[in-house]
């Protein structure tokens, strides 16, 4: 049996704005066991941004423990979470998220210069990380010089240039056309196969197919396997 | 049009916005006001006599003995009268003072001796009875004196009956004939009395140039014809006059004194000048800085408004539409900031005025009329327009169609704005650095001119004031000086007085004596001229009473005094250049004119700043109180006679009680005077370089503080709209730290890049301050290095501190799909 990457276990969120809570998620048990491919679905709002949230350590549970790698990272202090979120976690975004002023080049380093690697090792994983998204040849292009499909290879890249512990994606193939967002399945396919383990969210049913495995969220709750198609006609 | 209205309310919408625009444009024109108010007051108003364009004073040149500006004399005076062909009228006057006896205490009071050709050449007129007429300046002629409003307000409660009169001036009886208006001026002099210069022509020698002369142009005459008429004049003088005894008329050939007649202006204004334009161009550069300040905040608004900009070119508003409705706002934010300057400059004015150097001429005529307010209004819609059009050239045209489209925002914010922002904010830094290092230069000249010796120590413990000894009061000389030695006698008796001595001329007071002094041991060539020095006439324990060295030799007795020995003390610089050292000066022998006495040198002194703190201390030779063989007269005593006293005591009230009882136990009517301490006469020598610096540091201060503001504002602005990078850096596991830093970073790349600008602008405008500074070069590198380490530090604190609102932005940023 291969180790767990992520284990939650009871993991819950709420929202307070203006005296209204929001149940974001509710009760929340999830294992990512590593090399896994898994994808979560489920309509618009039922909370799967805010379970991706809590896995990248961009936002923390209102309950429940969070085990990171064999560490509880649940309970951690800002500067701690970013140090892991730097080192363990490469993100993909829907809106790509590169920084138009930065290069390809820049773009695709700036998380390992947040971890302070030396100049040749940063150069070496940029470079090995936009050849495998075909990519090497526009380094020195700005964002707003590529087309989405390409600006988002550069940020898949980015994501797996620090060699993290698990990708996670928000809906990848959001802001793309078809062709496009096939692209960029197929080489989130690759690099699994390759051996990294991804989280997905995505609402699309053609692309949750690509996944070992899909959790269908209704409402902040897991729905239990087998009863997912109630979910997805919602 | 309902525009102004439209954009009023919209204004008034972003109150924040809007205040903070109108405050900042307010402190800009404000600034500007008020200093122009006080060059068009001081610098361009005419002189207020009719015809002022006709007035010059007369002057000449003498480049045979080093002098630019050399005054008037009786006898240049009377040729003048006599031949000239270009004046109207002419006239000589001297601003000196007299004692007033009478019933009430004494009071010494400031006088304008003028010839009658003075008051004429003003064209003045009296308020009571009459001015002077030819008749008062004859010798022999019944003694006269005309009275000014406020004298006589205070003196004569205004009573009319006071023509007539007779009042004790300098003990002499003089008659009161006039009045003079409380309107009237004369150039900067503040006079109390008038009286009439009595000279007699038959007496009247070459030399003695102690009078200041003034003209009147006849009708349609220039400069150059009244000079040229000077000149035509001028051999005519040495035909006329005789040489003082001693000397022959060739030796004045010699001096090649020169015509030099010029508007009369710069009689009043001197170099006054030069400060005022520093001042003008300094605050013209705090006002641009606002002005960089406000563009941004402008863009930063424009940038806001862009979507209805954008909707509203959609909806069919042309580009020059959309121009009118930014420029309008800009311009109603002008003119409002500049209403509000012209009250601070109302007050700015008077703190000026309050604050002004005794030197500031004119200063009571210092006031806001219609030009400074139109000043006010221009400059302030001129700034209006001027920042305005920097949103409209980035807002309107073919830009504005872009706008729409960009409305979707799939990678941080575009770079162009940033260009314009901070290429604003570069230049405001470098403004700011040029001023900056205009307050460095002064505070270095400052603090360079308090570092040299000034002649004495702890002037704060020195009192001094004046007496003055009439021959109408006291007539034999020797008479002056025993009562004057009496005097110090008493004084020293008074509790916590550790010295008393006095002086003819104390330091620094403007009172001074200059003549040519001869060594014994120096050759002149024939027609040779020696160097003019400056003579004093001092008390023993003059020097040890200031603080100040005895070098070699001794001081003087009063033994020297009483015996008329022929002896005196002379300073340090003047030992070096015509001995080499204060010793070697010890035994040498000098005299005034070829008549008088040698008299031997028996000490060497430390040298004395006597023209000023800042001002090349001149070679002084230091006499006895009494002597005789001087100016070809048997005997001569200091009957103007500055008393100096050292005590801890010195300010105080009570002291000065029994001083005034020392002084009046020996005679009842002779008035104290110029009463101060030695370190108030110091402040004053310093007003000029300490108002400067004053100013020039409120300037500095203003600009960076505007820098501050904007370099603040434009980090402080990219940390709000950065919210998504920040998001998305934070994501990527950037620290607290580390996004702090990238934006700091920022601020102080701006700050270099302005920082380096400023270094090169400094360098060039800092000469235009050389004539203001004192043993600092304008480009000298401690300031420079020193003011550019200040900005850059200041501009790193004001980038750090908005850049922590980075801890306000969650990485969850970076998950909000667009
Ligand atoms: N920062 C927040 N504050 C308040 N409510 C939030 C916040 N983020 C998300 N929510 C709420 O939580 C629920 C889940 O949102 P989200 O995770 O974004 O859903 P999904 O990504 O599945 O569309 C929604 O009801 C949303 O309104
Ligand atoms: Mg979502």
């Amino acid at each position: 049996m291969t180790e767990s990457v992520i284990q939650l276990q009871s993991v819950s969120k709420i929202f307070v704005t203006d005296e209204v809570e929001t149940h974001a998620l509710s009760n929340i048990h999830l294992d990512i066991r590593k090399g896994e491919y898994v994808s979560i679905s489920g309509p618009s709002g039922c909370g799967k941004s805010t379970l991706l949230a809590i896995l990248g350590l961009l936002d923390s549970p209102s309950e429940g423990t969070y085990v990171l790698n064999g560490h509880a990272v649940h309970g951690l202090k800002t500067g701690e979470r970013a140090r892991i979120r730097n080192r363990e976690i490469g993100f993909i975004f829907q809106a790509f998220n590169l920084i138009g002023d930065l290069t390809v080049y820049e773009n695709v380093e700036l998380p390992l210069t947040y971890r302070g690697m030396p100049g040749d090792e940063r150069k070496r994983r940029v470079s090995e990380a936009l050849e495998r998204v075909d990519m090497a040849h526009r380094i020195k292009h700005f964002p707003a010089q590529l087309s989405g499909g390409q600006q988002q290879r550069v940020a898949v890249a980015r994501a797996l240039a620090g060699n993290p512990a698990i990708m996670l994606a928000d809906e990848p193939t959001g802001n793309l056309d078809s062709a496009n967002g096939e692209q960029v399945m197929d080489l989130l396919k690759e690099l699994h196969k390759a051996g990294a383990t991804i989280c997905m969210v995505t609402h699309d049913p053609r692309y949750a197919g690509f996944a070992d495995r899909t959790v269908h969220l209704f409402d902040g709750k897991l729905v239990p396997e087998g009863s997912h198609g109630n979910a997805q006609t919602a | 049009m309902g525009t102004a209205k439209l954009t009023i309310r919209s204004l008034l919408r972003a109150p924040v916005f809007t205040a903070v625009v109108i405050l900042t444009i307010a402190l800009g024109v404000g600034a500007n006001t008020a200093i122009f108010t006080v060059i068009e007051s001081v610098l361009l108003k005419p002189l207020p006599y009719p015809k002022p364009e006709e007035l010059v004073g007369v002057w000449h040149t003498a480049p045979g003995i080093a002098l630019k500006d050399l005054n008037q004399s009786a006898a240049n005076h009377f040729t003048y009268l006599d031949e000239n062909r270009t004046f109207q009228e002419i006239g000589v006057w001297a601003q000196l003072s007299a004692s007033v006896t009478g019933k009430a205490d004494p009071e010494q009071v400031r006088t304008l001796n003028v010839s009658h050709g003075t008051l004429a050449a003003i064209q003045a007129r009296p308020l009571l009875g009459r001015v002077f007429t030819e008749h008062d300046d004859q010798p022999g002629s019944p003694r006269t004196v005309v009275l000014t409003y406020g004298y006589w307000q205070r003196r004569f409660g205004g009573e009319r009956s006071v023509i007539g009169r007779r009042i004790l001036v300098d003990g002499a009886a003089r008659e009161v004939i006039g009045v003079l208006p409380e309107a009237f001026r004369f150039l900067d002099s503040k006079p109390q009395i008038l009286v009439p210069f009595q000279f007699d022509r038959g007496k009247v020698l070459l030399g003695s140039f102690s009078q200041m002369g003034v003209a009147r142009l006849k009708p349609g005459v220039t400069l150059e014809q009244a000079n040229a008429d000077v000149a035509r004049m001028l051999p005519m003088v040495l035909e006329k006059f005789p040489a003082p005894p001693g000397f022959n008329a060739k030796l004045f050939e010699t001096a090649r004194i020169g015509p030099n007649v010029r508007p009369l202006e710069k009689d009043l204004l001197g170099d006054v000048g030069g400060v005022l334009w520093v001042l003008m161009g300094t605050v013209g550069l705090v006002l641009l800085i606002a002005c960089a300040n406000v563009a941004n905040l402008l863009l930063v608004r424009a940038e806001a408004r862009q979507r209805e900009l954008a909707v509203r070119a959609a909806l069919g508003a042309g580009a020059q539409r959309i121009a009118k409705d930014l420029l309008t706002e800009s311009v109603i934010l002008g003119v409002a900031g500049g209403t509000l300057g012209l009250g601070l400059a109302y007050a700015g004015v008077k703190a000026l005025v309050w604050l002004a150097p005794a030197g500031l001429p004119r200063i009571d005529e210092i006031s806001i009329d219609v030009p400074v307010i139109l000043f006010a209004f221009a400059i302030s819609t001129l700034c209006g327009i001027l920042f305005g059009l920097i949103p409209v050239w980035r807002y309107t045209g073919r830009r504005m169609d872009g706008a729409l489209r960009l409305g979707s925002r799939s990678f941080s914010q575009g770079r162009e704005r940033h260009r314009v922002q901070s290429a604003l904010v570069v230049i405001q830094v470098a403004m700011a650095l040029v001023l900056v290092v205009g307050s460095g230069l002064m505070l270095r000249t400052f603090w360079a001119i308090q570092q040299v010796p000034p002649g004495f120590t702890q002037p704060e413990h020195v009192q001094t004031l004046r007496v003055s000894f009439p021959e109408a009061e006291v007539k034999e000389n020797e008479r002056v000086t025993r009562m004057q030695e009496q005097m110090l006698q008493n004084l020293l008796r008074i509790p916590g007085v550790t010295a008393a001595s006095l002086s003819s001329s104390l330091t620094m007071s403007g009172y001074t004596n200059n003549d040519l002094v001869f060594a014994e041991d120096h050759t002149y060539a024939l027609n040779e001229l020696p160097p003019i020095r400056r003579f004093k006439f001092i008390s023993p324990g003059y020097f040890s009473t200031l603080g100040r060295k005895l070098l070699a030799g001794r001081d003087m007795t009063w033994t020297d005094v009483y015996n008329r020995s022929p002896v005196g003390l002379i300073s340090e610089n003047f030992a070096r250049e015509y001995w080499g050292s204060p010793q070697s000066a010890i035994g040498k022998r000098i005299r005034e004119g070829p008549k008088d006495a040698w008299r031997e040198i028996i000490g060497v002194v430390g040298d004395e700043r006597d023209d000023g703190a800042n001002k090349k201390a001149p070679a002084v030779v230091y006499w006895p109180l009494f002597l005789d063989k001087i100016f070809g007269q048997t005997d001569y005593a200091a009957r103007g006679a500055s008393f100096a006293i050292r005590t801890d005591r010195a300010g105080t009230e009570g002291l000065l009680k029994e001083i005034q009882q020392a002084i009046w136990s020996v005679n009842r009517n002779l008035p104290l005077a110029e009463v101060s301490t030695l370190e108030e006469i110091y402040d004053k020598s310093m007003a000029r370089v300490s108002f400067t610096l004053v100013m020039l540091g409120i300037a500095g201060a203003m600009a960076l503080l505007l820098g501050v503001v904007g370099i603040y504002g434009v980090i402080s602005y990219s940390v709000t709209q950065s919210k998504r990078e920040i998001g998305i850096r934070s994501a990527l596991g950037a620290t607290q730290g580390q996004l702090v830093s990238m934006f700091v970073r920022r601020g102080l790349k701006l700050a270099a890049a302005g920082a380096a600008l400023g270094l090169v602008a400094a360098a060039i405008a800092s000469r235009f301050m050389e004539s203001l500074l004192f043993e600092v070069q304008p480009l000298d590198p401690l300031t420079y290095a020193g003011v550019a380490g200040i900005v850059v530090g200041i501009a790193a604190l004001a980038s750090y501190v908005p850049s922590r609102q980075v801890s306000g932005t969650s990485p969850l940023e970076a998950l909000r799909a667009e």
